[in-house]
C-alpha cells in the first residue's frame, strides 16, 4: 500500500509551488482590505477625502456599525464567494498540474491504483483549503484586534469561525467536480472557465426559487451573501454531499478508464 | 524462457483512425529490441499500450510472463519506463523528482543516488528541473525510468535531446545495462542510426503495422541487394557470370555496367573469374542493403 506516499508526493510537489503560496498571498490580501475598509469607516473624514472608496467601504459593511459582528459577517460572506473561486483555483492546480506539465503519463503508469491519486490530491486539496481557511480566521481576529474593535465575544468569534470552515467545506464539495473538468481536459485553463461558469450559474439561481437546490448557490446562500434570514434544509445539505459523490466518481473513473493520449 | 514482451493481434482505433493495427510483437528478455518508424507510425500508441496508459481495442500483452490486464500493477513495478517526451516536475530539484518516483516505486533510499550518479546528474542535483536543458531533463527522465532497477525498460525515443556525446554515453549505458545486468530494452525510435548501433533485433512498423520483425545480424548478412560491376566488355563479363559462376540475376544497367542480384553473388569469385578471363574491372560495387535502405524499402520511401 503506497498511498502515504502518494500523499507525501503530492505535499512535496506543493511545498514548492508558487501557487502554494499565491494563494495564501490572496487570502491575507482579502482579511487585509477588509481591515482596510473597516479602518475607513471608523474614519469617516478620511473616507470622505478619498471619495470611491470611502463610498466602497460604506457599501461592504452596508454603511452599519464598524465593530467585530460587522467584520466576521464581511469575512463570512467572502469565505463563501472567495472561498468558491479559490477553492475551485486550488483542486484546479493539483489536479491540472500532472497534464500541463507532461507528468500524467508518468503518473498513470506507475504500479499504483489510480483511484489512490485521485483520493491523494483530493485529501491534499482539502488539507490545502482548510489552512487556507484557518489562515484567514487567524488574520481576521488580528485585523480585527489591530483596529481596537468592541463587540468581541469567545461565541461570536467562534461561531464565525465555525461557519467558515462549514463554508469552506461545502466549496470544497462543489469544487471536486471541477478536478473532474480538469483530468477530462487535460490542464488548467477549462476547469476555471468552468469554474466562472459555475459562478455566473450561482447568482442565476440565487435569484430563483431553484437556489436552495443548486451546489453553488447554497454556498452563496449559506454564506448570508445572499441576505440574511434564509435558512437551508437538509435537502440543500445533502445537494452538496451529492456533488462531491458525483464528482468524485467521475474523476475516479476518467483517470482509471480513460486512454491517456496526452 | 518466456519472452520479455508478447503481444499478439494489438491493435487501436481512435474511431475511424486506425493508429495501431494487429501487431503481434516478441521481444526476448535480456535484448535490446529497437522498435522503428516514422512519425505516425504508431509506436507511441503501441508503447501507451504496453504501459497500461491506453486500452488496446483488440489483442492482448503478456510482459515478463504475466498478463499485463491481470496483474497490471504488479507487472508495471518491474518495468522503467519513458514515454514520448521528457517530462518533470519544474518546481522540484532533480534530487526531489528521483525522490517522489522512489517513494512510489517503493525503491530503497540509496536508489536516488545512484542513479544520479550512473546518468551523471551529479553537477545538477539541487537544480530545479524546469531549469534544466532538455538534454539533462532527458537525462533525468531516464534516471527515474531506472530509479527501481527494473527489469525491463521501456524508451520511447530515448536519445531525444541528447547531444552527440550524451548519445554516445546513454547508448553504452544501455548496452550495459542489457548486457550486465540482463536487462531487456524496448526502444522506439525514427533515428535509424540509433537502432543500428543498439538494438539486436529491429521491428519496423509503418502504418500502424508491423511490417516486419528481424534479427540485425541476420539484416546485415542477408541484406545485399545487388552487386554492380563495371568493365570493358559486357558481353564478355555477362557470359562468363551466367556460365562459368552460374549466375542467373544478371542484367546490364548501362553501356559498360552489369547488375548482379542473385543473393549467392559474392564480390571476389566475380573479380577472379572476370579478371582471369582477361576482362578489364573497372569497378566492383557491393551495395549492401543497410537498415536505411531496408527500412525505406518496407515503408514505402523507396520504389
Amino acid at each position: 500500500m503506497r498511498f502515504p506516499s502518494v500523499v507525501a508526493a503530492e505535499l512535496m510537489k506543493l511545498r514548492r509551488s508558487k501557487v502554494t503560496w499565491m494563494t495564501f498571498a490572496a487570502y491575507a490580501f482579502m482579511a487585509a482590505m477588509a481591515g482596510f475598509f473597516m479602518w475607513m469607516m471608523k474614519n469617516p473624514g478620511m473616507a470622505r477625502n478619498l471619495g470611491l472608496i470611502g463610498q466602497k467601504a460604506n457599501f461592504a459593511f452596508g454603511g452599519g456599525a464598524t465593530d467585530w459582528p460587522a467584520l466576521l459577517t464581511f469575512i463570512v460572506e467572502m469565505g463563501g464567494i472567495g472561498g468558491l473561486i479559490m477553492c475551485s483555483i486550488v483542486v484546479a492546480y493539483i489536479f491540472g498540474r500532472e497534464y500541463t506539465e507532461g507528468m500524467a503519463k508518468n503518473m498513470l503508469a506507475l504500479p499504483i491504483r489510480r483511484s489512490s491519486f485521485v483520493l491523494g490530491k483530493i485529501i491534499v486539496s482539502a488539507a490545502w483549503f482548510a489552512l487556507l481557511t484557518l489562515w484567514i480566521i487567524g488574520e481576521t481576529w488580528i485585523v480585527g484586534s489591530l483596529l481596537g474593535l468592541t463587540g468581541l465575544t469567545t461565541g461570536l468569534f467562534l461561531a464565525a469561525a465555525a461557519k467558515l470552515l462549514l463554508l469552506a467545506l461545502m466549496s470544497f464539495c462543489c469544487a471536486v467536480l471541477v478536478a473532474w473538468v480538469a483530468v477530462e481536459t487535460r490542464g488548467y485553463f477549462a476547469p476555471l472557465g468552468f469554474s466562472i461558469f459555475t459562478l455566473v450559474l450561482a447568482n442565476v439561481f440565487g435569484h430563483t426559487g431553484w437556489g436552495p437546490w443548486v451546489p453553488w448557490t447554497i454556498v452563496g446562500l449559506y454564506s448570508g451573501a445572499a441576505g440574511p434570514g434564509i435558512t437551508l434544509g437538509w435537502g440543500s445539505f445533502a445537494v452538496i454531499a451529492m456533488t462531491f459523490l458525483i464528482g468524485t466518481a467521475l474523476t475516479i473513473r476518467h483517470e482509471v478508464y480513460a486512454d491517456n493520449v496526452q | 524462457m518466456t519472452s520479455a514482451i508478447s503481444a499478439q493481434g494489438l491493435s487501436k482505433s481512435y474511431g475511424p483512425v486506425k493508429a495501431v493495427v494487429d501487431v503481434d510483437l516478441d521481444v526476448r528478455r535480456g535484448e535490446i529490441y529497437g522498435f522503428l518508424g516514422r512519425n505516425g507510425a504508431g509506436k507511441t500508441t503501441t508503447i501507451r499500450m504496453l504501459l497500461g496508459l491506453v486500452r488496446p481495442s483488440a489483442g492482448s500483452i503478456s510482459i515478463l510472463g504475466s498478463s499485463l490486464g491481470d496483474d497490471c500493477k504488479a507487472v508495471l513495478s518491474r518495468i522503467g519506463y519513458l514515454v514520448e517526451s521528457a517530462a518533470a516536475y519544474p518546481n522540484l530539484t532533480v534530487r526531489e523528482n528521483l525522490h517522489i518516483q522512489r517513494r512510489l516505486m517503493g525503491a530503497p533510499p540509496a536508489a536516488v543516488d545512484e542513479v544520479i550518479e550512473l546518468l551523471k546528474l551529479g553537477e545538477y542535483v539541487n537544480r530545479r528541473a524546469g531549469r534544466l536543458s532538455l538534454g539533462n531533463k532527458q537525462r533525468l527522465s531516464l534516471a527515474r525510468a531506472l530509479v527501481q532497477s527494473p527489469e525491463l525498460l521501456i524508451l520511447d525515443e530515448p536519445a531525444n535531446g541528447l547531444d552527440p556525446a550524451g548519445i554516445v554515453e546513454i547508448r553504452a549505458l544501455l548496452r550495459r545495462l542489457a548486457d550486465v545486468q540482463g536487462v531487456t530494452i524496448f526502444m522506439s525510435s525514427h533515428l535509424l542510426d540509433e537502432v543500428e548501433h543498439l538494438a539486436d533485433r529491429v521491428g519496423i512498423v509503418n502504418a500502424g503495422r508491423l511490417v516486419e520483425q528481424v534479427d540485425y545480424n541476420e539484416l546485415r548478412d542477408n541484406g545485399r541487394l545487388a552487386i554492380e560491376i563495371e568493365v570493358d566488355d559486357v558481353a564478355l563479363a555477362e557470359r562468363i557470370l551466367r556460365n562459368e559462376l552460374g549466375l542467373v540475376e544478371v542484367s546490364r544497367s548501362g553501356d559498360a555496367c552489369l547488375r548482379i542480384s542473385d543473393r549467392t553473388a559474392k564480390p571476389a569469385p566475380i573479380a577472379r573469374a572476370l579478371v582471369g578471363a582477361g576482362v578489364a574491372l573497372e569497378r566492383l560495387d557491393p551495395m549492401e542493403e543497410d537498415l536505411e535502405r531496408h527500412f525505406m524499402r518496407l515503408t514505402g520511401g523507396e520504389s
